[in-house]
This record gives C-alpha cells, sequence and structure tokens, in this order.
C-alpha cells in the first residue's frame, strides 16, 4: 500500500511540473502586457517603461523567467503579486478557507438532499415523483449559475429578506480570523463574548444563498446518480434475497440496498468536491466571496503572472490529490488494483 | 390542524433567519460604504488606481495643501500657510504644530507631525539612493507620470516647521500637484520603527497618517475598517466607524443599497440608474464629471492629416445619440478637450453641429481613394467611467460613418494591447478617454495633446501644433489664473480649427446612498470622500 501511495506521489510530481509548464508558457501567450495594464491611459516615457519590466523581472527571456520562477517554487517562494505586491502563498492561504468553507457546506447540502430525492426517485420508478425529482435534477445541472444566483438574491434577499445580499458576514461584525472558517471563528472565545451567538448566526446566513447557489449543480449530479445507482442495486439478488426473508422496508432500502449504492456515489462526490473547491468562480463573483475563484478571475484581467502561475499550481495540486485520494481509497477497497 | 402547525412552525422559521431583535448586534454609528474592490497598497504614493485612493488618501492621510471638500480650490492642509518666491521657483511651507500620527496597535508615536516627516515623503520618491526608495517595487507612477522628479531640484527643511521645495523650472500647477494623492504626507518616526524592526515593507500595507480615520482592519477582497481619529487636527469625522464593504458587481452593491446593507455605493450601473430614481429609500446624486470622452485620429496617417476630412468627421458624429445609448441620458456632449468643471474651458463654445450632409459634401470634395474610404476604428475594449461601452460606441460610429461614405472595420484588442499599440501609433481611429488628477487645464492639454506627449504615447491622435504647444507651455509657467485661463481658451480654440479628435462626452458621476445619509458631496477629482458624512434617523 505504502509504494502504492509513493507511486501516486510521484506521479503527482510529474504532474505539477507539467501544469506549471503549460500555465506558464500559455499564459505568455495571453496578449497583454502587465506594465501597460498598470500605466492606463498615462502612458509612460521608455525609460519609466522599461525600469518598470526591469523591476517586475520581465525583461528577461521567457525560458529564464520560468528557470528562475522554478528554482524559487521549489524554495517555497511562488512570487509576489504584481498588483498587491504581497506574497502569493500568503494571499492564497488567507482566500483558501473562505471557498473551502462554502464548498463544504454546499457539498453537505448536495447530498443531504440529492441521496435522498435519488432514492425517492428510484423507488418510485416511472410514476409522476419519479418524473418530478428527474425533471428538477436535469433544470438544476443545466441552469447557468450566474443567473440562478441572481435569481436566488432577487427572492431571498431582496422580496422576502430572510438572508443577507452578499459577503460573508456583516461588516457590523468585527470578527478576527484565526481559522479561516467564519463558522469556527465567531463561536472563538473573543468574538462569543462580543456578540454570543449573533456572530455565528450572522455567518451562517450568509452562507446559505452562495452554498444553495453553488450546490445546485452537484445536487442534480448526485440525486440523478443515486437514482442510476439504487435502480442497479435494486435488481441484484440480494435485494430479493432480503425482501423474500421479510425485512422492513426501511431496512431493504436505506440497509441493503443505499450502502451498496453509495459507493460510486462517494467516488463521484469527491470529483465534485474537487470541482466545487476549484470552480466556484461564478458563485464567489457574485455573492462577493472572498475566495480563491474570484482571486483568479481579478488576476487575470489584471495579468498579474505570479498569482495566475500560483493559483493554476494550488487548483491543480487540489484536484491530483483529490484524485489521487479517491484511487487510494479505491485501493484499499480493492486490493486488485494494488497489484495493477 | 396540520395546516395550524405548519404556519405556526413557517412563521417561527422566517421569523428566527428574518429577526434583528433575536441576534441584533449593538453597534457604533458605522457608515458602510460599498466599494467597487480591493485596494492594491494602502498608500497613494505607490498606487494610481481610485480604489486604492479611496481607501487611504482621504481617511488615513493629509498633504500639505488640499483641494477644498467638493471642490478644486486650494486650501491649507498640514500646511498652515505658505510663500512663493518672486522668480516663482522656491516655495516655502510652514508646517501646523498640533498634527498628530494616528496611534494603532502596531505602532504609537512619540512626537507630533514635523518638517522631517514632509522630509520622507517627498524624498522617498525623488530620490533613488533613499532607503525606502526601493522598497514596494520602487515605482512611483504618479510622481514621475506628473513629471515631479524633474521638477522638482531639492526638498530642505529650513527649520522643523519650514519646508522649503527649490524648482528647476516654474510650473504654475505645482501647488495643485502638491495637493494630489501621491504627495501624502507619512510618518517619519514609523519608517524609522519599521526599519528597526526589519518591517520596511509595512508602511505601504499599514497605514500611520494623520487624517480623519484610523485604519483598523483589513480583510482582502471583504472589508476595510476605520475608526474616528479622534486627535484629528480638522473638524472631526462625524461617524464612529467607517466601513468599505468590498462589492465588486455593481448590481448586487444596488441591492445591498436597497435592503440596507450599504449606507452609499460607489458607481451605480447606468442601467439601474432609472430603477434607483424610482426608489423612495434611495438618494441618487450626480454632478458632471471631470473626464472626457473622445475619438482620436492618428494624424501623421492619410486622411487623417487632412484638417478637413477630421472637420468632416466632426460633423458626421450623432453625439446625441450616442449620449441617450452609451450613456442613458447621464453625460454630455464635448466640445472641447476640458471638461466644463475645470477653469480652462472656454464659457462661449458653440456645440459641434451634426450634420452629415454638409460633412458627404466636403468629403466628396476630397477625392479620397478607396482605402481612405475604408478605415479601421478600434473599439475601447474595457468599461472605463468616461465609456462604459465602447464596441457599441464603435457600432454607432459605424454607421455614423456610413452615411457620409466613410466604411469603418471595427478593431479590438485586449485592454493592455490596445494600450501598448496605441502608443506605438499603430491605429487609425482610437476611442480613448482621461480622467482629471488634479483640476489643472494642463492636467488635461499637456497630457493629451501636447507634442511632447507623443512619445509617452498618451497623445494618440499624435497632434504636435507649435502654435498649441507654445500657449501650454507659457500658461504652466504664469501663476496668475486669469492670464492661464486666457492662454488655455486661445489654445483650444486652435484644437477647434484642427480638430485632431472628436470630442464625445463628459460622463457625470453618479452616487446611490440610503436617505439618511448626509453631508456628502461628489468630489470633482473623482474620489469619495466621508470626513464629513453622517447618518440620521
Amino acid at each position: 500500500m505504502i509504494k502504492y501511495i509513493l507511486k501516486k506521489l510521484k506521479h503527482l510530481l510529474i504532474t505539477l511540473f507539467g501544469v506549471s509548464l503549460l500555465s506558464f508558457f500559455l499564459l505568455r501567450l495571453i496578449p497583454g502586457d502587465p506594465v501597460m495594464l498598470l500605466l492606463g491611459e498615462r502612458g509612460a516615457d521608455p525609460k519609466i517603461y522599461k525600469e518598470m519590466k526591469v523591476s517586475l523581472g520581465l525583461d528577461k527571456s521567457i525560458p529564464v523567467q520560468y528557470i528562475s520562477f522554478l528554482k524559487k517554487a521549489f524554495q517555497g517562494d511562488l512570487g509576489k503579486s504584481i498588483i498587491s505586491k504581497q506574497s502569493v502563498v500568503q494571499e492564497f492561504k488567507d482566500r483558501f478557507p473562505a471557498t473551502l468553507e462554502l464548498s463544504m457546506i454546499a457539498m453537505i447540502f448536495a447530498l443531504i438532499l440529492g441521496i435522498p430525492l435519488g432514492v425517492i426517485a428510484a423507488v418510485k420508478k416511472n410514476t409522476w415523483v419519479d418524473y418530478v425529482i428527474s425533471s428538477v435534477s436535469l433544470i438544476g445541472y443545466s441552469m447557468p449559475i450566474f443567473w440562478w444566483a441572481l435569481i436566488l438574491m432577487l427572492i431571498f434577499s431582496l422580496n422576502f429578506m430572510v438572508t443577507p445580499v452578499s459577503g460573508r458576514i456583516s461588516v457590523l461584525y468585527d470578527v478576527d480570523p484565526w481559522s479561516g472558517f467564519l463558522l469556527i471563528d465567531t463561536l472563538t472565545k473573543e468574538s462569543f463574548s462580543q456578540y454570543g451567538f449573533s456572530a455565528f448566526w450572522d455567518a451562517f446566513r450568509h452562507l446559505i444563498l452562495p452554498s444553495f447557489a453553488l450546490g445546485t449543480i452537484p445536487l442534480a449530479l448526485i440525486s440523478r446518480m443515486t437514482r442510476g445507482s439504487m435502480l442497479d442495486v435494486l435488481n441484484e439478488s440480494y435485494m430479493r434475497t432480503a425482501k423474500s426473508k421479510g425485512l422492513s422496508f426501511y431496512r431493504i432500502i436505506f440497509i441493503h440496498g443505499l450502502k451498496n449504492a453509495l459507493i460510486p456515489i462517494i467516488t463521484v462526490a469527491g470529483l465534485i468536491f474537487g470541482g466545487l473547491i476549484t470552480g466556484a468562480i461564478l458563485t464567489e463573483t457574485i455573492f462577493s466571496w472572498p475566495g480563491i475563484g474570484k482571486w483568479l478571475v481579478t488576476s487575470i484581467n489584471a495579468r498579474d503572472y505570479p498569482v495566475i502561475q500560483a493559483s493554476t499550481l494550488f487548483i491543480a495540486t487540489i484536484i491530483v490529490l483529490l484524485n489521487n485520494f479517491v484511487d487510494i481509497m479505491y485501493a484499499a477497497i480493492n486490493p486488485k488494483l494494488r497489484i495493477k | 390542524m396540520n395546516n395550524k402547525k405548519y404556519f405556526l412552525i413557517t412563521t417561527i422559521l422566517f421569523s428566527i433567519f428574518n429577526s434583528t431583535s433575536l441576534f441584533s448586534v449593538e453597534s457604533k454609528k458605522t457608515f458602510i460604504y460599498c466599494s467597487e474592490g480591493s485596494p492594491s497598497a494602502f498608500n497613494p504614493q505607490v498606487s494610481t488606481d481610485g480604489t486604492s485612493n479611496n481607501a487611504s488618501t482621504h481617511t488615513v492621510y493629509n498633504r500639505l495643501v488640499e483641494f477644498k471638500y467638493g471642490t478644486t480650490i486650494l486650501e491649507p492642509s498640514l500646511a498652515s500657510h505658505w510663500k512663493i518666491s518672486k522668480d516663482k521657483l522656491t516655495y516655502t511651507f510652514f508646517l501646523r504644530k498640533d498634527v498628530k500620527f494616528h496611534s494603532t496597535k502596531y505602532f504609537t508615536p512619540t512626537r507630533n507631525f514635523n518638517a522631517d516627516d514632509v522630509l520622507f515623503s517627498l524624498n522617498r520618491q525623488l530620490i533613488k539612493t533613499h532607503p525606502y526608495h526601493k522598497i514596494g517595487g520602487g515605482q512611483y507612477q504618479y510622481f514621475y507620470g506628473m513629471e515631479m522628479h524633474k521638477l522638482i531640484k531639492k526638498v530642505s527643511k529650513k527649520s522643523k516647521y519650514i519646508i522649503e521645495i527649490k524648482l528647476n523650472y516654474v510650473e504654475a500647477p505645482f501647488l495643485a500637484n502638491m495637493a494630489m494623492s501621491f504627495m501624502s504626507i507619512l510618518s517619519k518616526e514609523y519608517a524609522d520603527t519599521l526599519t528597526m524592526n526589519n518591517k520596511m515593507e509595512d508602511i505601504d500595507y499599514f497605514p500611520i497618517g494623520t487624517g480623519p480615520f484610523i485604519y483598523k482592519k483589513y480583510i482582502k477582497d471583504t472589508l476595510i475598517r476605520y475608526i474616528k481619529n479622534t486627535y484629528y487636527f480638522k473638524k472631526h469625522a462625524k461617524v464612529d466607524q467607517l466601513v468599505f464593504s468590498i462589492t465588486p458587481e455593481p448590481n448586487v452593491r444596488f441591492l445591498k443599497l436597497k435592503v440596507g446593507e450599504c449606507n452609499l455605493i460607489i458607481d451605480p450601473s447606468p442601467a439601474d440608474i432609472p430603477y434607483m430614481k424610482k426608489e423612495k429609500d434611495i438618494k441618487l446624486i450626480h454632478a458632471p464629471g471631470m473626464n472626457i470622452a473622445y475619438l482620436a485620429m492618428n494624424v501623421e496617417k492619410a486622411p487623417f492629416n487632412k484638417p478637413l476630412f477630421r472637420k468632416a468627421i466632426n460633423m458626421a458624429l450623432n453625439r446625441d445619440t450616442l449620449i441617450k445609448a452609451i450613456y442613458h441620458g447621464t453625460a454630455i456632449p464635448a466640445l472641447y478637450p476640458l471638461p466644463p468643471t475645470v477653469w480652462g474651458y472656454p464659457k462661449d463654445g458653440v456645440k459641434q453641429s451634426y450634420n452629415p450632409i454638409d460633412a458627404k459634401k466636403i468629403i466628396d470634395s476630397l477625392n479620397l481613394t478607396e482605402k481612405e474610404k475604408n478605415l479601421e476604428l478600434w473599439t475601447l475594449p474595457v468599461s472605463r467611467p468616461y465609456n462604459p461601452n465602447g464596441k457599441k460606441m464603435g457600432e454607432l460610429m459605424q454607421e455614423d460613418f456610413r452615411k457620409i461614405g466613410i466604411n469603418i472595420k471595427l478593431i479590438s484588442y485586449d485592454w493592455p494591447t490596445y494600450l501598448k499599440k496605441a502608443r506605438l501609433g499603430t491605429h487609425q481611429f482610437i476611442q480613448l478617454g482621461w480622467t482629471g488628477d488634479n483640476g489643472d487645464p494642463d492636467n488635461f492639454l499637456a497630457v493629451l495633446l501636447s507634442c511632447a506627449s507623443i512619445d509617452s504615447g498618451s497623445n494618440v491622435a499624435r497632434w504636435c501644433n507649435k502654435d498649441f504647444d507654445n500657449l501650454i507651455i507659457r500658461a504652466k509657467k504664469l501663476t496668475d489664473i486669469k492670464t492661464r485661463q486666457n492662454l488655455y481658451i486661445k489654445a483650444q480654440k486652435i484644437f477647434r480649427e484642427e480638430l485632431p479628435w472628436a470630442p464625445i462626452a463628459h460622463s457625470s458621476v453618479y452616487r446611490a446612498m440610503s436617505t439618511n445619509v448626509v453631508g456628502y458631496k461628489i468630489d470633482p477629482l473623482g474620489g469619495d470622500i466621508f470626513s464629513e458624512v453622517d447618518l440620521v434617523k
């Protein structure tokens, strides 16, 4: 097993090298000079323009820039943002908890609703219940997030005024980041003594709409997968045996059926979670959620090369790690895979 | 029974979600400003964007001289008064003695503001060997963009409270430049403490100033929190806390204002303005912006080198339609390079007539070749305060020019490439614009139309007229406003005869706020200033 994990780690390094190489060179293919972007309409005399290029390290040839980037990356230095002049690693650390918190809540929402809906649709196969659930799933899956998020905002924030419009917590709460997860930070001794539960409640209310918007597609996917997987399981002989033994409906469906049907769903859920962490760009933009998705978009618009390179690497690492985790879990369950 | 039970549960849940009394937060008087983005730094010396300017210039810092709130009139600030030598090459500033720097978690000052702080703030930008010059990359774009490095010969301390600045040449807008954001005064004592602690880079991110608000906290992409400076040397701020709630999407800012999560929002979308006007809890104010949108013609290329051709282009543009379609009526047509809010604007200006028939006659009389009748027009690829939709504007222009027999191919690049190519002069027609920095006519005319600015890339018409140039150079050397005004008016008359651009519009600046906000004025220089705002019940 250890050998298998080491092999996977070796693959991870090769993948990351490939990602760094691709992201670095593809980035240079995007038209746009970051110095011109900084200068704007004002322009600058050629001497100052050149000085700025030198100070940003953009005067050297692209391969030289890449080697210098790699050297520093091996020492844990991914550079500084051209715009904020802050360490890219620090910027990532500041933003990642926000994305992780949102993705986790969205995932929990998708699982809690998606699995029961899928089970119901499978059990009530070809009835109106199944048709309704399947149609809603299809609509949920095809819904453009940008539109959906705005609709949610209009209904719940503007008309019913039950959820806040955007952000992570009301600006009236001055909560110091400790873990970066506001649901935890609002319960620290310092924050709790100042605000009681109200800060936690406010942070929770801020999570409702973004996690609902972000979790809609995974919810649709999970419910459809559960339905399919359950239908396969329901036709298995052990299900018939369970029925003939006179077990209760609940035991047959949830203990014998769902337990077996969940294996492929959990695998997919792992991959979906990776997608959520890295794909919350639209949700984060609309809800002014200060996570890595929004950070990446802003950096691309500003041609902030160090941030784009580093964030691409971070995102690739997360995806590859999650994929490898799923593979390792599979291998743990099925020893045949380890031999392969 | 069941229905009653559901009704009860729903009501309880709704009340919990909607409750403010159950989980309310006790707060001081907090003003929430919904801003559009994160600042790149908390020091206007090293940043040029409006977002960073709002986050530090008028909240945390002061300058020796400042613009009176809501105007471009200069008034004393950290300098109580000043003296200008007869040859206009030496400026002596007499500093106030009662100004305290902010005391924060990360710095406690032991002395008041004095000449050392002015020396430090100016020399950091001016002297390349200054220990702080290279900190943060050593780029002072505004300082160098305004050519202050060429203008200032020496800054010297005459006494603890007297500073003398010697200039290399006479420049009338110098005092106005001193009021600009990049001339903010930082604490030398704080810089020394940072040097001792080996944290020099913090100077641009953890600000210490003398302004009406003290920086408390910044959470990237989320908020900036300030508290009132109770030692402020001018009138104290009326709110206890100022919060910038960072909300990049304009429609989300509108929603937040509507539900009371913001007190004031920056740059409402032109499309939302009609809806805002209908809201009884929202107050919408606007003022003419200090900006210009224009269509420049590259006079180095044919047929743009013919003044008659340029005149015909100006006559063919239907500016009223552009203003209606692009600005939703929130702009006024431009006649000259200067906006009417700048004092060198010719008050007797006659509107450029829209006359496609006469324009066509001119075009026909020029006997243009086929190549000269098929031209390229570069449309602005990004939304700017002076032009919210370059592409749509290009399409309307295309239609206007078609009527006079000129076929236009619309071209666009990404923003940095657009600027880079414009600087090289590869374009024919190009849409661009400008927002003023300091309210001085020179800041428009010299930056956008002088012969020298062809090289720096900001004169995209590449128009160099010696008469025009001599007038603006002469005006720059005078300090008498009346004489300068006359020279600038004369220069703009030359512009109107030559028409290297088709001036399009001056867009208005809008701000939306809740009706309980009082004391807010639109800054003609584009900043948002909160030292006098208040919230009433």
